[in-house]
This record gives C-alpha cells, sequence and structure tokens, in this order.
C-alpha cells in the first residue's frame, strides 16, 4: 500500500506535468481557430453579388457605390474597407474580418462584404 | 446502533464533513459556471489516504447525494453535471490506488497529483455530460481550456491542502488503539 504520509513524489510531478501539457495542447487547439477562418469574401453592391475575393490572395478593389468608390483590400487572410465615400465611416471602422459569416456594411454607398467558407461561429445569420 | 460498524461511524463523520464544505462552497459566487475550488475534495484525498478506496467511494458518493439534498439541486441538471463529475473522479481514484499499490515509492502518486488527477477528471466528465446533453454547441468548447486550467490549478490546491492536513493529523495505528481502549 502507498504511503498516504509522502509528499510530492516524482509521480506528482509527472502527472501534473503531463496534464498541464495536454491543457496546453486543447488551447493551442481550440483557441487556434483554424476552423472558425473563412475562405472567402463576397463584395455585395445592394443585393447582388459584385465580387468574390479568396482571402488567401492579397487584393484591392475599388467597388462603385451609389456615392462613388469604396475600396476594399484583401490583406494576411483579412478583409476590410480602406476607403468609402460615406460620412461615418462605420464600415471602416468594422476592421479586419477574417471569420466566417462576419460582415461589414456601408449602408449609405450600399456595399457590403459578407465572408463565407469554412466552420462559421454562429449558428445563423438573417439580414 | 448496534449495526454500525466502526467504518460506518468513520463515513458518516467524514461524510458530514464534506457535505458541510460542499454547501458552504455551492454559496459562493463563481466567475464562470462550472469553476469551484472543489474543497470538499480534500476530506476525499484524505479519507483516500487514511482509511482506503472503500471509504472514500463512499464518502465521495455520499457527499455527492446528501450535499444535493441539502442545497435543493438533487436530481436536477445541477446534481446530473455534479454526479457524473464525482464518478468520474472517483474512477480515476481507484485507478491511481491500484497503481500505488502495484508500483514502487518515487512512481507512487501522492494526495497531490491524486488532487490534480481527481479535479481534471471532475471537470473532464462534467463537461462532456454538460455539451452532450445541455448545449451541444461548437463554442462550449472555447470554455474547455479554461475550465481545464482551474481545474488542475485548483486541484493541486486541495491536494496540498489534504496534504498539510494529513500531516497534522495524529497516526492513524495510535488513534485507533485510544479508541480501542
Amino acid at each position: 500500500m502507498a504511503d498516504p504520509m509522502a509528499l510530492r513524489t516524482p509521480a506528482d510531478l509527472v502527472v501534473a506535468g503531463t496534464l498541464l501539457a495536454a491543457i496546453a495542447v486543447s488551447l493551442v487547439q481550440i483557441w487556434g481557430g483554424a476552423g472558425a477562418r473563412a475562405t472567402h469574401a463576397i463584395v455585395y453592391i445592394g443585393d447582388t453579388a459584385h465580387a468574390e475575393l479568396p482571402l488567401d490572395q492579397p487584393a484591392r478593389l475599388s467597388v462603385p457605390g451609389r456615392l462613388g468608390n469604396s475600396v476594399i483590400e484583401v490583406a494576411d487572410g483579412a478583409v476590410h474597407f480602406v476607403e468609402s465615400p460615406c460620412s461615418h465611416k462605420l464600415c471602416l471602422r468594422a476592421g479586419q474580418l477574417r471569420h466566417a459569416h462576419e460582415a461589414a456594411a456601408c449602408v449609405p454607398n450600399r456595399v457590403s462584404i459578407a465572408l463565407r467558407g469554412g466552420q462559421s461561429d454562429y449558428d445563423g445569420v438573417n439580414h | 446502533m448496534g449495526g454500525l460498524s466502526r467504518q460506518d461511524a468513520l463515513i458518516g463523520w467524514f461524510t458530514a464533513l464534506a457535505v458541510v464544505i460542499h454547501v458552504f462552497e455551492a454559496g459562493l459566487p463563481s466567475p464562470v459556471p462550472g469553476v469551484k475550488p472543489g474543497l470538499a475534495n480534500v476530506i476525499t484525498l484524505i479519507v483516500l489516504a487514511r482509511h482506503g478506496l472503500e471509504a472514500a467511494v463512499w464518502v465521495g458518493a455520499l457527499r455527492v447525494l446528501v450535499g444535493s439534498l441539502v442545497i435543493g439541486t438533487f436530481l436536477t441538471p445541477t446534481f446530473l453535471l455534479s454526479a457524473s463529475g464525482a464518478a468520474a473522479s472517483l474512477a480515476v481514484l481507484a485507478l491511481a490506488w491500484a497503481w500505488n499499490a502495484r508500483m514502487p515509492a518515487p512512481l507512487r502518486l501522492s494526495v497531490l497529483g491524486l488532487g490534480c488527477l481527481a479535479a481534471i477528471s471532475h471537470m473532464t466528465a462534467q463537461f462532456l455530460v454538460a455539451w452532450t446533453l445541455f448545449v451541444p454547441h461548437p463554442g462550449l468548447l472555447t470554455l474547455l481550456p479554461v475550465l481545464l486550467l482551474t481545474a488542475w490549478v485548483f486541484g493541486l490546491c486541495t491536494g496540498w491542502l489534504a496534504a498539510a492536513i494529513l500531516q497534522r493529523l495524529p497516526p492513524l495505528a495510535e488513534r485507533r488503539d485510544n479508541l480501542a481502549a
């Protein structure tokens, strides 16, 4: 029978270390977010799809909207509005989009971006 | 009371102690659902080290049952989570106990390692039940590393506490003589 009073055996360290390593692996696996990455972005003018941009290729696109040209850029696997003729610039503040089912829109200019592909973080998205 | 063995009385006392801690802990606010220190497990570890596996399983199982009756969560989802966690951690403790009985001293686990193992298995079982029965959404997985890490830390804390208390308790044989006399 084991000595119940024994404190900190080598086996304790091995078990605690192994468990911590397993937790670290689960952290990287689950929080790495590989499954949540979108593969491409669809650019809409009003209701119609204007262009489809793969996120793995850097690109810069000028989209003619109602007020003028919205400039959209793809870099480092993310897409974002760079320039917009609108007054509030909320579309610029939407920032970098990289996850499936994320979206940014310039409502005054009627230009929007929706991300597709990969596993979505959301159950459903309603527009 | 004539039918009560010494073992029964021991289990009763330790269970009562564990239930008090369990109920006290249920009243503590928790930042994340499922996170609590698991201090009642200190009692399970002490009983395991001093009185063996059978007594520890009794105390662990009775604590969850009586604790739920006192708090009023008996047969609720909370109880199901708590019971599955306790069942898993007792099963792992039983395996570790069998391992300890067969291994030379340096390969044996002390209550420190046992506490860590018990906490992680408790959390894992609880998480699996929560995920399969209550919230079958991949989003819940995001919480898993955080839950496991807190379980790891609290597991080592309860193990350390159990070890500290075990060192201060009188040796077992001495007490048994006193009681027998």
